[in-house]
């Protein structure tokens, strides 16, 4: 659904120059687009916005779908019925655009005027504010408040390069950035107001044979020194001296490959890394020429690679096959530390500011935190993310915080990594994938697309996309229990306030990434709770599931039967339209009174009205309560009533009535009685057909199921004459292995699937023994009415003690123990005083004191469940009680 | 439609290789415990197995030589997993001397303690025999674990694996993990990389590749094995499995698309249309063709065909075009997708095709493209050339040398 959502979002794209004429009046209207950015930019105060009128009408249209289908995502994900609606929740709502609603006035401009003008090198979404300069947007203003006067804000504005661009590499001083792509080789001049395009180094690649570019690399070099180095989509590593003359100043085509990243040493300037498909990662030292650099073997494609920037030696790689593997420049000949960090290849690497963690972005859709320093292989945060990483990058000054871009997605995202289920930021700058990012200081991103589009944005005042989630969620489950979370939120930027140490065993050698010694982790301001609303009879539900006839055939008998089991379930108005039924349908084989429309003839009437009356007497009171007005021999005028001794047809149909019946009792929701009641008339020739029966059918089944009636859905099911109904059950059936405590089913796929030892829900191991809880490998035994298993040899031990089950669960595993026990009791009791005459006493506390009462507790939950025990295994208790109790399983050790 | 000439069943105790086969093709050795799914494997992807049918494959008794004539020619090797290499007549210089890959199963859903120390006492007998072999482990069966219980498999099983060989002092050796699934592509996707080592022209071609994506706004090129769907190259941007799943599809429809309207005398002999290279007339190709039975337009035997498919498994709205081609004698297929995106099919030769994703704003310059396309292969007909001629050269430097031995020999003996 998420990626639905995305691809929502991702149509009504606004082309940037309609964007670039929204009116500002509307924008300062709360809640307006999704496309934020829109919206930001122009409160900013693009000055041609300001003027014209806008056709905002085609923005507003294409945001209405995306809205109302936001909502609609909103709505799902509170249907599982999950009490903490924090992260699992926020996750799925994470690409839904509704929520970021008009947040925003301070976010980036999408348009900022830039595609509008294509063409003009120098294009800003702010030129003629100068009056606003260097204020910008206040860091303590609240995000929620947008923008109340346009701001115009700096550092944030799109620049057209003409081509889709895949990285960018920033000057030493950020005063400068290169921009490559497939036929894009640009230096661009950035200034807080904008860019302008420096050098165009395309004309000089295209006569050298290298006009596309994968990777550049800005070197740490200045002034005449200055290097860039580029990945020639051709192959060979480019390196270009654009300080004195814009030249190519060395080629690099040792790789036999093609080569994936290179990366300068932040310490020695004339260092360059490369990593390449030939699974070599080579060193080049820029003053050598003809010297081939370093070599590492790696062995495995190399994706990526970087130094750290605490050190001159340590650098990390990361590997086609997911590995992550350190190595020190010193021995090139052995790699260290190497470890699997992702399924699939490593797409990014980004080596935290204090050199010792690294975050790495793989095809797995995650993005992992690792602790270099540890020597455990395992990481220390994880981020799901919506697609794979096309880059990450550690926010400068922010220790907790990094960025993302994500193949084939417009967004940037910003993380904290103790709040990983959703993303603190979404900048929205982009029409098409954001390839690449770059932080130019902690506040401002650079980001470059396929949209041809260079562009910067302001971070810092972007809302947090997390108090923009609804904290509050309910659902409710088929008991008529309303489960329900309430946010306490503590105001936006409520985030640092809400962390908590982590849980979990305290390790002494957790650090956290800012250095302090405890790590953190978010806990959400939520309380939750759970109402018990009594919108549904559950138990009469059951007890009419469990207790209903379905027999066809015999009508008037079920009918009877079905009539009671209503009456005991306090269903009375039920409980009238069995006895009905019954009426209706029933071909009496004693005396029987036909009800028939005649005309109005006096001998008729007179020769039943004989017999009529002491029928009268019989039943009586089926019909008055009923049929009183047709049966009355009141109306003798129009009816007559003939009794007879041998079964007759009806000359009556009843059609309209059972219809009648049945779509009220469909209007009401009482699927149970619908399905039932066509159950038992099955085999009447002449039932109306109903449109609908089959949606009765399945809805009474998927009841069923959910009150754990499973052999009844079956009945059902078997029952029923409809072919997709009837089939229903040979579909496919799962057989599930369920956990013993929460009765969900143990599913080895599920994504935090901990294998078949435990449960996924509850976190109980299954199958262990209730006596020394411990697992059982080997043979299980259990208890087939209160499900608790043991070790046979300890389940033997207890039960020759006892008869109750070890878990205090009160129930009687084993009742003959009961018997075994008094007689056990009265020998040894004779045995130790023969001449006592207590012994013979039943009142005698010593005869009991052994027998602990039956444990008397009632949790209402665990009755009913132990009920629903019972019916479900109602087909093999049977024979448990024949033999005993206990239920052997040779258990399949996995 | 498979390779279908696997009978030779010849133990390897009689060591009756032709000279041809010990000397050009590179040999592929699937091994592992027994059950551990080898032949599965070896079916599934070679053979064109649907996964379910391979419950009922009875347990391999001996070796089984697979020879695959394609892009490369090679040899499967499929053993049996209760192949005992201490045993003296196991001639452990006759099979991991030639060997090119040696693919390791691993059996994951099963304890798989004992499947690690043979792999271990395998690659320490090979890798003294042979240091050149490339060493492949399949983590097999990961259909039945969890994301989470794949991941910490894998992490055990290579972890366990490079300490042991690390403590044997043979630290040098590579050994390259994949999880694997018959049920799903990924068993393709391992077989791919594995055979992708294989290749000696690889880099040629991934940097052929390169240049394609680069100048025609591709964004992501397959040159695949058609019958196998094995992709023996891309270019160098990484793969992510939703790019080749779909290639793959797409060849699965184009096939058959052009097995329902192929002529009947081809559809009979889809059996083995890969059978031997010199009295093959017939290839995948040429059953596209058949298209021209329904469309009348192109009239001729040799007319191009076009695949007009409409899919609607995946992306919701499969649009097609059918397009003209240059006229020669190609497959050639696009389908267009709901979400923008274009799957460009073009044969490259009789066992090649190259499968290209773009977007639909890129393809508006199909000329380009397929002029771009026609470059390339001519391109890679060059790579073959220089192959081809490598090989006769070197045949006929054989037989010059085995003349002259003669020739000597003859003088020796007057």
């Amino acid at each position: 659904m998420n990626r639905d959502m995305l691809k929502l979002r991702k149509d009504p794209t606004i082309p940037p120059s309609a964007a670039a004429t929204v009116n500002t009046s509307t924008t300062n209207a709360f809640p307006v687009s999704p496309r934020l950015g829109n919206t930001g930019g122009d409160s900013r105060g693009n000055r041609s916005g300001r003027q014209r009128t806008s056709p905002k009408g085609s923005g507003a249209g294409n945001n209405a779908p995306s809205n109302s289908a936001s909502s609609n995502a909103s709505v799902a994900s509170t249907q599982h019925p999950t009490t903490n609606g924090g992260p699992a929740v926020g996750y799925n709502t994470l690409g839904s655009p509704g929520y970021l609603t008009g947040s925003n006035g301070l976010g980036i401009g999408a348009s900022g005027g830039g595609g509008s003008s294509a063409g003009s090198p120098l294009v800003t979404g702010n030129g003629g504010h100068s009056q606003q300069d260097g204020t910008g947007p206040s860091g303590n203003q609240s995000p929620l408040q947008p923008s109340t006067s346009p701001i115009s804000s700096p550092n944030t504005f799109r620049f057209d390069t003409n081509g889709a661009l895949w990285a960018l590499s920033a000057s030493p001083d950020y005063a400068s950035v290169a921009v490559v792509g497939r036929d894009v080789l640009k230096i661009l001049n950035v200034t807080e107001w904008g860019a302008e395009e420096a050098i165009n180094l395309k004309a000089v690649g295209v006569r050298n044979n290298f006009a596309g570019s994968t990777d550049v690399k800005w070197g740490p070099t200045t002034g005449r020194d200055a290097k860039i180095a580029t990945i020639g989509t051709n192959g060979p590593i480019v390196i270009w001296d654009i300080g004195t003359h814009n030249k190519i100043g060395r080629t690099i085509k040792e790789h036999t490959r093609s080569v994936n990243r290179i990366c300068f040493s932040p310490q020695e300037p004339n260092l360059l890394l490369s990593a390449s498909s030939d699974s070599t990662i080579r060193l080049w030292d820029l003053r050598v020429r003809d010297k081939p650099g370093v070599i590492m073997d790696a062995k495995d494609i190399v994706r990526e690679v970087q130094f750290n920037p605490t050190s001159t030696h340590d650098i990390v790689a990361g590997y086609e096959s997911g590995n992550i593997q350190r190595w020190d420049l010193r021995n090139p000949l052995v790699g260290e530390k190497k470890f699997m960090a992702h399924m699939g290849f490593v797409t990014s690497l980004d080596y935290h500011p204090s050199g010792r963690f690294l975050a790495s972005g793989g095809r797995d859709r995650t993005i992992k935190v690792w602790d270099m320093e540890d020597e455990k292989r395992r990481e220390i945060h994880t981020i799901p993310t919506i697609q794979y990483t096309s880059k990450v990058q550690w926010r400068p000054n922010r220790p907790y915080q990094l960025a993302a871009s994500f193949k084939d997605e417009s967004t940037v995202q910003v993380f904290d990594v103790r709040r990983p289920y959703v993303p603190l930021h979404v900048l929205y700058q982009h029409d098409k994938d954001a390839t690449s990012i770059l932080w130019k200081d902690s506040d401002v991103i650079w980001t470059v697309s396929k949209d041809k589009t260079f562009a910067s944005a302001l971070v810092k005042g972007q809302t947090v996309s997390a108090d923009l989630l609804p904290g509050g969620k309910a659902a409710m489950n088929c008991y008529g229990q309303l489960a329900f979370t309430v946010s306490t939120k503590a105001g936006p930027d409520s985030f640092e306030r809400d962390l908590v140490p982590k849980p979990g065993r305290p390790n002494a050698k957790a650090v956290a990434l800012d250095g302090s010694s405890e790590p953190m982790v978010y806990r959400t301001r939520q309380t939750g709770g759970v109402f018990d609303c009594e919108l549904f009879n559950h138990e009469a539900f059951i007890y009419c599931a469990q207790n209903y006839s379905m027999e066809a055939g015999n009508i008037r008998e079920v009918c009877e039967h079905n009539s009671n089991v209503a009456w005991q379930a306090n269903k009375y108005r039920d409980s009238q339209a069995w006895t009905a039924l019954k009426l209706f349908f029933s071909e009496m084989a004693e005396p029987a009174i036909v009800v028939s429309q005649v005309d109005a003839v006096a001998p008729e009437v007179t020769t039943s009205a004989g017999t009529k009356e002491e029928e009268q007497q019989d039943d009586d009171d089926d019909i008055d309560t009923l049929e009183a007005g047709a049966t009355k021999p009141v109306v003798r005028s129009l009816f007559a009533i003939k009794v007879l001794d041998a079964p007759i047809k009806r000359n009556w149909s009843h059609d309209d009535t059972i219809r009648n019946m049945l779509e009220f009792y469909a209007d009401q929701g009482e699927v149970q009685m619908c399905v039932t009641i066509l159950l038992v008339l099955a085999e009447e020739e002449d039932l109306p057909q109903f449109d609908l029966s089959q949606h009765w059918f399945s809805s009474y089944i998927d009841l069923l199921s959910r009150f754990k009636l499973w052999s009844i859905a079956t009945a059902v099911s078997q029952a029923c004459k409809d072919d997709r109904i009837h089939t229903m059950n040979q579909d496919s059936t799962t057989i599930h292995t369920s956990c013993s405590s929460c009765m969900k089913p143990i599913l080895t796929r599920a994504p935090s699937s901990s294998g078949f030892w435990a449960c996924d829900r509850c976190r109980k191991v299954l199958s262990s023994c209730s006596v020394c809880h411990k697992t059982v490998r080997g043979i299980f035994t259990w208890c087939t009415q209160c499900s608790h298993g043991f070790h046979l040899q300890h389940a033997q031990e207890w039960f020759s003690q006892s008869a109750e089950c070890p878990t205090g669960c009160g129930h009687q595993c084993f009742p003959e123990m009961l018997k075994i026990q008094r007689e056990q009791e009265q020998m040894s009791l004779r045995l130790e005083t023969p001449d006592n005459e207590t012994l013979h006493d039943p009142s005698h506390p010593h005869a009991h004191q052994h027998f602990p009462p039956r444990s008397v507790h009632s949790h209402p939950q665990q009755e009913l469940a132990s009920n629903q025990g019972h019916s479900t295994l109602r087909a093999t208790d049977s024979d448990a009680k024949a033999s005993s109790p206990l239920s052997y399983l040779p258990y399949n050790v996995v | 439609m498979s390779y279908s000439d696997y009978g030779d069943n010849d133990p390897i105790y009689g060591d009756d290789l032709a000279d041809e086969d010990r000397e050009s093709r590179p040999r592929l050795m699937l091994m592992g415990l027994r059950r551990s799914g080898k032949s599965s494997i070896q079916r599934v992807v070679f053979h064109k197995m649907t996964p379910t049918e391979t419950l009922f494959l009875e347990s391999t008794s001996k070796i089984n030589k697979d020879n695959i004539h394609s892009f490369i020619d090679f040899q499967v090797w499929d053993f049996p997993g209760q192949m005992d290499f201490f045993d003296p007549t196991f001639d452990t210089t006759a099979i991991f001397g030639e060997v090119g890959a040696l693919v390791f199963v691993i059996d994951s859903q099963d304890d798989y303690m004992e499947a690690l120390a043979r792999l271990h006492s395998t690659v320490v007998a090979a890798y003294r025999v042979n240091p050149n072999i490339t060493f492949e482990v399949f983590i097999h069966k990961v259909d039945g674990l969890s994301e989470d219980y794949k991941i910490d498999t894998q992490r055990d099983i290579q972890q366990t694996t490079t300490d042991e060989l690390a403590d044997a002092g043979l630290e040098n050796v590579q050994l390259a993990f994949y999880l694997t699934s018959i049920y799903d592509h990924s068993i393709f996707e391992a077989f791919s990389k594995v055979i992708q080592k294989l290749i000696p022209q690889l880099p040629t071609l991934e940097n052929l590749l390169n240049i394609l994506c680069a100048n025609s706004g591709i964004e992501k090129a397959f040159l695949f094995d058609v019958i196998s769907k094995i992709y023996i190259a891309t270019d160098s941007s990484p793969v992510d499995s939703q790019s080749y799943e779909i290639c793959s599809d797409m060849i699965d429809v184009i096939i058959d698309i052009s097995s329902i309207y192929g002529r009947a005398a081809i559809g009979a002999k889809s059996q083995g249309y890969l059978e031997d290279q010199q009295d093959q007339p017939e290839d995948w190709t040429h059953q596209q063709d058949g298209h021209d039975d329904y469309e009348d337009s192109n009239g001729g035997g040799h007319g191009h065909s076009q695949a007009v498919v409409s899919n609607s498994s995946r992306a919701g709205s499969l649009d097609n075009q059918p397009v003209q081609s240059g006229g020669n004698h190609e497959a050639f297929s696009v389908i267009k997708m709901g979400n923008g995106t274009v799957l460009y099919l073009r044969e490259v030769n009789k066992y090649l095709a190259l499968i290209c994703l773009l977007r639909a704003e890129t393809f508006e310059k199909q000329g380009l493209i397929d002029y771009n396309v026609h470059c390339f292969k001519e391109a890679m007909d060059q790579v073959f050339e220089l192959k081809r001629a490598e090989r006769t050269r070197r045949e006929m430097e054989a037989n010059q040398l085995l003349e002259q031995q003669q020739h000597n020999g003859l003088y020796g003996h007057g």
